[in-house]
């Protein structure tokens, strides 16, 4: 169980540093907040279908998720603490915890979008339950992938759009899965209809670790 | 020898081009509304629309491939190769997109409608620009062929994903699968899938032979770098 | 039994050649001196031999008791300081060594502000890293290469930035590793470290 022990002990460690800096938290929320208040002042007068919510939702988590999500591991790369851990963890410790992170930095991110949305375009009706399920997996989703992605940005050593340009594509059935959830829930569809959106995202999330774990050494070697 | 293939090639397409024209019947479809049976002349575009498509997974499968090649031994050939072939697969890619755009707008009014197998198409074309941004993104030539093998593995891995996602969608504006395997050969005339398959091998061996050329020109390109 | 082996090992960077079919063996009880100008690829070839870095041609190996291995294998008895090893600035030198502790399945607390002691860190053990001047860092970054008491330990120019005492520390952390089951490799310009090795190898 050394990968988990290993795991838990990088996920700590960022947490430690997070706390002490806050610089990934403040990103991605502050960037939630920014969009979701430009875009319901511009719509927010005009009644909005469920299916605009669902959709809504998820272009803000997008968005802020590219914000927030590839700093865990560009900061070990810009800082150079790249050195001492490759001396001392595995790739699969170095992606289990940093995916461990991200994934705890969304579901925080997943909560601050729903209670604003709550405010700003609140939602009136919906299956709790089912709501709430498909954005643990789409989240879970979402971190797995972006931390695969994010370790290969932080080695391409270049900054700007090129987490966003080499995620999105990765990222697109994660968010047709998870809109199409979140519209069902709406829509008080019953979790049954949403089967197929909530088996996708399963078999995403469980795919993407395992390739991550294939291949994060290669990622890693020089 | 090569300039025999090409020739070959280029005769051989061009003969497709002419048969898709002048031999190959016109393909007719049920007007819905009139009732009647009413002639579908831009169905020729599938000759050309629907190869370029294929070739374009090919490519990309080609690509991952040596990409996997090049993570076991990261040798020049190989990322040439890989890299060569995720050139060419973009190519095809955005030829079968613009003629898709192109029928669309011919026989549904607009150019994009956001139709799932055409929302495919776009996202392949995203990948292979994602590809190409991280290649020109990484400076030291041994970091970027690893990275890109990396990324194409993982991309590849997302496109079932985006296969699967497209009959779940209920309402698709594209023509149903007239050509998928085992299942509704009969629909096109004879000729007509024999211009196709003409039209498939001659895309496929211009696609070979252009990735023969295209890992030739960056091996000689290395050689005159070196000198 | 503990050696290192290096095989017609080469690294390119690019077009630009570092060095080619460099074939050495380290012995246990020897300590290697690596010299050369600057720019000769004396720090590269630490890396390749730390198992941070890959070679472009040939290989590394390992001969222990359990057989030859690559560095990846052996990653638990390797000890590395080097100007390009960081440790976590907000993170205190005591949170760094028990973090890394952690990962290496060693044990935390005590032992570490032990080692933090005998590097002379323990008045400020409690500190973040980032305040340290750049001879605390670097006793700190000893701390780090010495934790998992490693049979192979590798110094790129450890006496960087130290002060007299520093240095002092250096020969003996150097003095304490003349273990005839052990081997060092140091990479240095600096002629008070020349006498640390029993051999010199030089590079360009």
């Amino acid at each position: 169980m050394n990968w988990a022990r290993g795991a838990a002990a990088i996920l700590a460690k960022d947490l430690k540093s997070e706390l002490r800096g806050r610089a990934a938290l403040n990103a991605v929320v502050l960037f939630a907040v920014v969009t979701l208040t430009a875009v319901s002042y511009s719509i927010g007068g005009y009644g909005i279908t469920a299916e605009i919510q669902a959709s809504l939702l998820w272009i803000v988590l997008f968005f802020a998720a590219m914000a927030g999500l590839s700093r865990s591991f560009v900061v070990e790369a810009e800082k150079g603490t790249q050195t001492a851990l490759r001396l001392t963890a595995t790739g699969a410790q170095v992606y289990l915890g940093k995916f461990a992170f991200n994934l705890l930095l969304l579901l925080v991110l997943d909560a601050v979008v729903l209670a604003l949305f709550q405010i700003l375009l609140p939602i009136t009706t919906a299956d709790w339950p089912l709501l709430v399920l498909g954005l643990l997996l789409g989240s879970a989703g979402l971190a797995a992938s972006s931390t695969l992605i994010a370790a290969i940005v932080a080695q391409a050593g270049v900054k700007g759009a090129l987490f966003t340009v080499l995620a999105f594509p990765i990222l697109v059935p994660v968010l047709i899965a998870g809109i199409g959830a979140t519209r069902k829930a709406l829509a008080m569809d019953g979790l049954q209809s949403a089967g197929s959106e909530i088996q996708l995202l399963v078999s995403y999330t469980g795919i993407m670790i395992t390739m991550a774990l294939l291949l994060f050494d290669h990622i890693w070697k020089d | 020898m090569r300039g025999f293939v090409k020739w070959l090639i280029g005769g051989w397409i061009a003969l497709v081009i002419i048969l898709a024209f002048a031999w190959a019947p016109e393909m007719t479809r049920p007007n819905f509304g009139t009732g009647t049976i009413e002639p579908w002349p831009s169905f020729r575009i599938v000759f050309f629309h629907v190869p370029a498509a294929w070739i374009s997974v090919l490519a990309f499968t080609v690509s991952m491939l040596w990409s996997i090649a090049v993570l076991r031994k990261p040798t020049r050939e190989r990322d040439d190769r890989a890299m060569a072939s995720a050139e060419l697969g973009f190519l095809f890619c955005s030829l079968a997109l613009i003629t898709g755009m192109v029928w669309a707008r011919n026989d549904w009014g607009a150019y994009w409608n956001w139709d799932p197998r055409q929302t495919s198409v776009l996202i392949l074309l995203l990948i292979y620009g994602g590809y190409f941004t991280l290649r020109s993104a990484v400076a030291e030539p041994l970091r970027r062929s690893r990275l890109a093998a990396v990324y194409s593995i993982v991309a590849f891995v997302t496109m079932p994903f985006l296969v699967f996602i497209v009959p779940r969608i209920m309402f698709s504006l594209h023509p149903s699968p007239i050509i998928q395997a085992g299942q509704g050969k009969g629909s096109m005339d004879p000729k007509m899938r024999t211009v196709f398959f003409m039209s498939l091998a001659g895309f496929t061996g211009l696609y070979i032979w252009m990735l023969s050329m295209r890992v030739r020109l960056e091996r000689l390109a290395r050689e005159v770098r070196a000198l | 039994m503990a050696e290192i082996l290096l095989k017609s090992l080469g690294r390119v960077f690019g077009e630009r050649r570092v060095f080619a079919d460099v074939d050495l063996t380290v012995e246990a009880g020897e300590r290697l001196l690596i010299r050369g100008p600057n720019g000769s690829g004396k720090s590269t070839l630490v890396k390749i031999m730390a198992g941070l870095l890959e070679p472009t041609e040939g290989r590394v190996l390992y001969r222990t008791e359990g057989g030859e291995k690559p560095p990846e294998e052996v990653r638990s008895e390797i000890g590395y300081l080097a100007p390009d090893l960081v440790l976590y600035e907000e993170l205190t030198p005591m949170e760094n060594l028990d973090f890394f502790a952690r990962l290496r399945g060693l044990p935390t607390g005590r032992a570490n502000l032990e080692l933090l002691d005998r590097v002379g860190l323990k008045d400020r053990a409690e500190d973040p890293v980032g305040t340290f001047s750049t001879g605390l860092k670097q006793r700190a970054k000893m701390a780090f290469a010495l934790q998992n008491r490693p049979r192979f330990l590798f110094l790129d120019e450890p006496g960087s930035n130290l002060d007299d005492l520093g240095r002092d520390l250096v020969r003996r952390m150097v003095e304490d590793h003349r273990d005839p089951d052990a081997v060092v490799v140091i990479a240095s310009n600096d002629p008070e470290e020349f006498r640390y090795g029993t051999r010199t190898y030089e590079l360009g």
